[in-house]
């Protein structure tokens, strides 16, 4: 199972052009997409998920163009877009059944696999309420069960987590890394820790562009060494933060605390600190030019 | 003033989110073809039945032009301005909107205001495109006044009336769906032809007006003309010969004319000031009718076009906090060995049950009897003509709801997006066909099947073209109307009037047509 990406780019009609040049290469596990917002993660997922095609460029899937041949995609793809919804008047069985019915499941089939999965998103209880009456998050978790209920090969989630709580954000995650032991799983988010402990590759975009392809021991090794913690006086915050990439800020009785990535002590009494990818996420993006779109 | 800079801002950016919908050029240019029909003399004003017509002077092409612009500003600006509320909703600022300080009335004259403009806008461009032609055609620069004139007397305070009246119907509960569509239609027939049969308390074109005016003018140089059928006015294939002409130097603006005319504009001001009494101010919690489970009274309040959280055909919306957590769950998720291939039967009475599980009771009992009373009564054609009208809130959904549900990204990338589309129609034609069957397979209306599968390709191509149920409904609400009310052959549909070969056939293409452009027409990301 492998899906390639080579040379994709896409231009919108108004000229924005939301992903150039990328060349990827994705095998079985879980690789995070990291980047900002705008950093044209969604533009990539949609491209991948055959809801739009690239200007340039070719996308395949176990040699498959998928550009020329969405079905190909489709059949072992689970989507999960950043931006859905779902049919208010119809209970969570229900719109999974009409979904599974889309992708060609039978109906025996279709409503053992909803049952599991309305157990494993945690809407078991609810299943006989109609959608309109769920919160953002069981909305969120039917959108889930949706990409889940062909068992896909490929799975690719546009910011997953979103409208989770913190219980099922950790739920959510173990998942993943379980499915990701003989599937493709492609999680796009800007959150940092929903791929820390995860993913086996990342891939970090920003404008556009891929701008990093790594482990995430890799990119923490990056920063080894330039990870620094001293306190500032308030009055002094600005300048540090515009100086240093700056991943965390603990107030204190004489000051703030400052946890920032920096080549070099960048004050007497800064100490060396553990990094965390956060420290890589943010040392990359501050090195990488941004040119105007 | 800061009422002032509201309403201004409420204004400005509703009518720059309507200018910037790509699909308007396409009604723009159905306008400036309107302007070219109009000095073509295809659409034209004749006195007692095509006997009569005035003189070709600027003071008669100008009131033309404005007759057929408030004509469509009536019947088809209505549907083009409703929905701006519910387009705040599927946009998802009405929160915004509901939780800053500006107050209602604020808001819906801001709506209003540029609802207005942009009937104003459309009605100005088949303006501009009729002294555009005048030009081309060297006939030099057509006087302004006589052009202007009946523009501001007769299109302006139409165009004031309709976006007010489409504000209140989309505020009221249970007319901002496709029945508040179908009563606007009706309500509109009779407000247009009212004033020319008699009187009306209120004229909303001026048409009664202009027929008095005309009459005079006429009676003054044909005084043995018989008024009995007096004004014909509609578009032509061939226009008329040989009519008697009289000179009618357009209507006297007299102040009693002006205040009328004002009165509509300041009338309909009010109006969409008085919108705000039953304006929800975008509520999430569900409507009173759904609160004390009787349903919504209508098939459909604003059915196709309200977000999720306000609609009022969920039955048990319940806030998160009263839903149980489950305690303990498993996270693993063993391979699915079932064969998967396309099961037509199954998508069809998936995508049946979610369009019918959408419809209230009191639409569900509707057609029951409608069935009922048909396989009684197979011969009536009028409850023919009443059963073509029944499922039009469900026809008018057809490849709508996934784009006002956001499902469309998940339908998208099913493997069967375009056996989806064609479930979608089956289920338009089996309701169809059902509504029909007892006039179609016991009475003498087998012509009808025709309609059965024409309607729904029509609902669902104009709801994936357009993404609103509102192309559909004024253009079925047209065909309706002309086709099947009136009971002209020409266009029946429905087997009410025995519709010649051509009009079948027509109809069977179109529907192949139009069905195989919606299947095979790719997605739009």
């Amino acid at each position: 199972m492998e899906l390639h990406i080579d040379n994709v780019s896409k231009t919108y009609g108004d000229g924005t052009r939301a992903v150039r040049d990328v060349s990827l290469t994705v095998s079985e596990g879980l690789i995070g997409l990291l980047g900002p917002n705008g950093a044209g993660k969604s533009t990539l997922m949609q491209l991948i998920a055959t809801l739009t095609k690239p200007t340039a460029g070719t996308l395949r899937w176990n040699k498959t163009d998928i550009v020329d041949h969405p079905a190909a995609m489709r059949r072992v793809l689970g989507y999960l877009p950043q931006d859905f919804g779902v049919y208010p008047e119809l209970t969570a069985p229900e719109f999974l059944d009409y979904m599974a019915a889309l992708k060609g499941l039978p109906g025996d089939a279709a409503g053992a696999r909803i049952d599991t999965l309305l157990d494993i998103v945690g809407l078991e209880d609810v299943r006989d309420r109609v959608l309109g009456g769920f919160s953002g998050g069981m909305q969120q978790r039917v959108g889930i069960a949706c990409a889940l209920l062909n068992d896909p090969d490929l799975l690719v989630a546009d910011e997953p987590t979103v409208g989770l709580d913190p219980e099922e954000r950790v739920r959510f995650r173990t998942l993943l890394t379980d499915l990701a032991e003989d599937r493709v799983v492609l999680l796009s988010t800007h959150i940092v820790s929903d791929v820390e402990a995860t993913a086996t590759r990342l891939a970090i975009m920003n404008d556009g562009r891929l701008t990093a392809t790594s482990s995430p021991k890799t990119l923490i090794d990056q920063v080894r060494d330039c990870v620094w913690e001293w306190v500032v006086p308030r009055s002094e915050l600005g300048t540090v933060r515009d100086r240093y990439p700056v991943t965390k800020l603990t107030h204190e009785s004489d000051g703030v605390r400052v946890h920032a990535v920096a080549d070099q002590q960048p004050a007497t009494n800064a100490s060396p600190a553990p990094p965390t990818l956060e420290d890589a996420y943010l040392s990359l993006l501050s090195d990488t030019s941004t040119p105007p779109r | 003033m800061m009422a002032l800079r509201a309403w201004f801002h409420t204004a400005a950016a509703d009518l720059r989110a309507r200018l910037r919908d790509p699909r308007l050029l396409m009604v723009v240019a159905a306008c400036i073809y309107l302007g070219h029909l109009v000095l073509t003399g295809r659409i034209e004003l004749t006195l007692v039945g095509r006997t009569y017509r005035g003189v070709e002077n600027a003071a008669w092409m100008g009131t033309i032009l404005s007759l057929t612009a408030a004509f469509v500003l009536v019947f088809f600006g209505f549907y083009l301005v409703r929905g701006a509320l519910a387009r705040d909703r599927q946009v998802r600022t009405a929160p915004l909107v509901a939780s800053s300080p500006v107050r209602s009335v604020t808001f819906l004259l801001g709506k209003w205001a540029s609802g207005t403009l942009f009937l104003l806008l459309l009605a100005g461009s088949m303006v501009l495109s009729l002294a555009v032609l005048f030009v081309l055609r060297g006939n030099g620069l057509p006087a302004p006044a006589p052009l202007l004139t009946p523009f501001l007397l007769f299109v302006v305070p139409t165009a004031t009336a309709v976006a007010a009246l489409a504000l209140v119907f989309e505020c009221l509960p249970g007319l901002g769906g496709t029945v508040g569509g179908i009563l606007y239609f009706m309500g509109a027939v009779a407000a247009v032809t009212a004033p020319v049969l008699g009187s009306a308390p209120v004229d909303l074109l001026g048409m009664g007006t202009i027929h008095d005016s005309m009459t005079q003018a006429l009676l003054e140089q044909y005084p043995e003309a018989d008024l009995k059928t007096m004004f014909s006015f509609g578009y032509y294939r061939d226009p008329a010969e040989q009519l008697k002409t009289f000179r009618w130097d357009g209507v006297a603006l007299t102040a009693d004319l002006a205040a009328r005319r004002a009165g509509l504009v300041l009338g309909s001001a009010v109006l969409a000031a008085g919108a705000a009494l039953p304006f929800g101010r975008f509520d999430p919690s569900p409507a009173w009718w759904v609160q004390m489970g009787a349903g919504p009274p209508t098939s459909d309040s604003d059915a196709s076009e309200a977000s999720a959280e306000t609609r009022p055909s969920v039955p048990a919306a319940s806030p998160e906090s009263s839903i149980p957590e489950s305690s303990s769950r498993s996270a693993s998720l063993s391979r699915l060995s079932a064969a998967r291939s396309l099961r037509p039967i199954r998508l069809f009475l998936a995508e049946g049950r979610r369009a019918l599980r959408q419809r209230s009771w009191t639409w569900q009992l509707g057609a029951l009897v409608l069935i009922g009373v048909g396989l009684w009564w197979p011969s009536s054609t009028g409850l023919l003509v009443v059963a073509w009208l029944w499922p039009m809130p469900l026809w008018s959904d057809l490849g709508v709801r996934e784009t006002v549900c956001r499902v469309a990204p998940l339908v998208a990338t099913s493997v069967y997006p375009r056996a989806q589309r064609m479930a979608a129609w089956a289920v338009g034609a089996t309701v169809a066909f059902t509504l029909v069957a007892g006039p179609l397979l016991l009475g003498s209306h087998d012509r009808a099947l025709v309609g059965v599968l024409f309607v729904p390709a029509l609902g669902l191509a104009a709801g994936r073209f357009s993404g609103t149920p509102r192309l559909f409904e004024v253009v079925y609400l047209v065909l309706w109307y002309v086709g099947l009310a009136n009971q002209t052959a020409a266009l029946d549909f429905g087997g009410v009037a025995q519709a010649p070969p051509a009009t079948l056939v027509g109809y069977g293409l179109a529907a192949a047509g139009l069905l195989a452009g919606t299947v095979l027409w790719p997605h739009r990301s």
